[in-house]
């Protein structure tokens, strides 16, 4: 039944993405509705070994897609990407995870750990949804430059955000139980975190080291791949920041060996269906009973965000010194949610269980509303900066 | 044997500053896949193919391009430009420059390295001609047909 699954999951999700682009929705949201579809809150055609297994394609494809994102921690990027983007997509990620943590704390009273995952979740904007809302009115000139290499750069730093916001987290809620003291919660988010760098970082300078003996592309993506699943498993059992660790891998890396870019090319041939089947299971996941109780909850998360992004992106463009057409509309152009906040939910529902339910249908809801309304905001943006 | 041995040495080549127009002659006069991009002093800064014209066509710069790349569940469509339907004026024959659209990603090889080597490097990156450097300069380009005359004509198949 699981294979049968599989084979299902797949061409469903290739009709569903060829569907949807019709309707100028990306990709990624066909797969999330199909998920949700299929899954076992609703129509149930999926087998429940391959909803058991969502959290071993999760820790798979997000190693995969950290270490993809690593890519771009090169010291050639940094010096390409220009101020405003640098600054404007740091602070439009910071801001809406700060927000959002101390209005669920102080608002809605929620736990810390669970208002900073939130926070950490809430960081992340959807490149998909502005690039093709770019794409579609042929926007051009500095605003949607801007615009793209944000959109571009911002997952890194949500991925960041979230792994150090998660090791927090951990052990915020570990201290709830056993009573630790303050610096035994940042002792142990510092281990996660400095394990994590220098596990990737030494398995990088193997990977480079070993790399002369690989000779054809077959070999080349099973060496590539067999180091990003030895780093996730080493990270798993050492408890150390899975997302870091891939991240800081292919950061040190690209740094290091010119040839870096074949190991990112490797993967690429194979990971097309991995996003696929881990989007649809994203979607399946998913508890509609929960959203009834979640309304409160998911209204706060999308305003305060909302916020976040206008004021986090304003604030950069202030520190960047960009024309006032950049700083006003920049944030409401960051507003689409999809992909990596997807992902990073399923990593923490699967840490906690008691309450990564609320957290994973709360975002997913968000992300549903974001990703039908978001591209709206984006293209009046673009607009009102007179780009298209 | 050495690269140096076998490869050959008057390389056709373009720099930054050559404009699309006499980059797209170039590829029609030698018939060549790959050029090695140079600077004044001879140091290999880039390689074009001709597929990178088509980067005349995308609506992001070269930069931009590199890093959606790496988004990793961007829609291809959404990366590349379907240029058979672009809109683009004549005057980008003058304006483009191989700057713009080059790739500064790629593999090279050292002219003390055994061809042996060259050959695993051209089967892993799925090329035929490689760059030959010394410190960072262009020296030749060593293609799979350079390779095997050099076999060749060591085993007297061929004078």
């Amino acid at each position: 039944m699981t294979i049968l699954s599989l084979g299902f999951i797949l061409l469903a999700g290739l009709l569903a993405g060829k569907l949807i682009r019709k309707i100028k929705i990306p990709t990624v949201t066909a797969y999330l509705i199909l998920g949700i579809l299929i899954g076992p809150s609703a129509l149930n055609l999926v087998s429940a070994g391959i909803i058991n297994s969502s959290g071993l394609i999760s820790n798979i494809v997000l190693s995969l897609i950290a270490f993809s994102i690593g890519q771009n921690f090169s010291l050639e990027v940094f010096r390409k990407i220009g101020r405003p983007v640098m600054w404007i997509s740091i602070l439009a990620a910071l801001t809406p995870w700060f927000l959002v943590t101390v209005f669920l704390v102080i608002l809605l009273k929620q736990p810390f750990y669970i208002a900073l995952l939130f926070g950490a979740i809430s960081s992340a904007t959807d490149p998909a949804a502005p690039i093709m809302v770019v794409r579609e009115y042929r926007a051009k000139g500095s605003f949607t430059d801007t615009l793209l290499g944000i959109v571009a750069i911002d997952d890194a730093w949500c991925l960041i955000i979230f792994a150090l916001s998660f090791a927090v987290a951990k052990a915020v809620a570990a201290q709830t139980i056993s009573n630790a003291v303050i610096f035994k919660v940042i002792g142990r988010s510092l281990f996660e975190i400095i394990g994590a760098f220098l596990l990737g970082g030494g398995l990088a300078l193997i990977l480079a080291f070993l790399s002369r003996f690989i000779t054809t592309p077959a070999d080349l993506l099973i060496y590539t791949l067999g180091f990003i699943f030895l780093n996730t498993g080493l990270a798993l059992y050492l408890n150390f920041s899975v997302l870091l660790a891939n991240m800081f891998m292919a950061a040190i890396l690209v740094n290091v060996l010119k040839v870096s870019f074949k190991f990112f090319e490797a993967l690429r041939t194979i990971d097309s269906p991995l996003y696929l089947l881990f989007f649809v299971l994203v979607g399946a996941n998913l508890e509609i009973g929960l959203l009834t109780s979640l309304g409160l909850l998911t209204m706060v998360f999308i305003i305060v965000r909302s916020l976040g992004k206008i004021s986090g992106a304003y604030l950069g463009g202030v520190l960047a010194q960009v024309p006032a057409r950049m700083k006003k509309h920049m944030g409401w152009a960051l507003l689409p949610q999809a992909g990596v906040s997807l992902g990073v939910a399923l990593v923490a529902k699967a840490e906690f269980p008691q309450i990564g339910g609320v957290i994973f249908s709360t975002i997913v809801a968000a992300t549903v509303f974001f990703e039908i309304i978001g591209p709206i905001w984006t293209k009046m943006s673009l607009k009102k900066a007179g780009e298209i | 044997m050495q690269v140096k041995d076998c490869m050959t040495k008057e390389v056709i080549s373009v720099k930054r500053s050559t404009t699309l127009s006499q980059l797209i002659k170039t590829f029609q006069k030698y018939n060549f896949h790959t050029l090695p991009v140079i600077e004044q002093d001879n140091r290999l800064v880039g390689i074009i193919n001709f597929e990178d014209i088509l980067k005349v066509f995308q609506p992001y710069s070269e930069d931009l391009s590199t890093m959606l790349k790496t988004i990793p569940f961007l829609d291809m469509e959404y990366k590349e430009e379907d240029f058979l339907s672009a809109d683009i004026s004549s005057e980008i024959g003058v304006l483009i420059l191989v700057d713009d659209i080059m790739n500064t990603r790629f593999a090279a090889i050292s002219a003390q390295a055994d061809i042996n080597q060259a050959r695993r490097e051209m089967k892993l990156h799925n090329i035929l001609r490689l760059p030959v450097v010394e410190e960072g300069k262009l020296i030749g380009v060593i293609s799979l047909f350079d390779i095997i005359l050099a076999v060749f004509r060591e085993k007297e198949v061929i004078k």
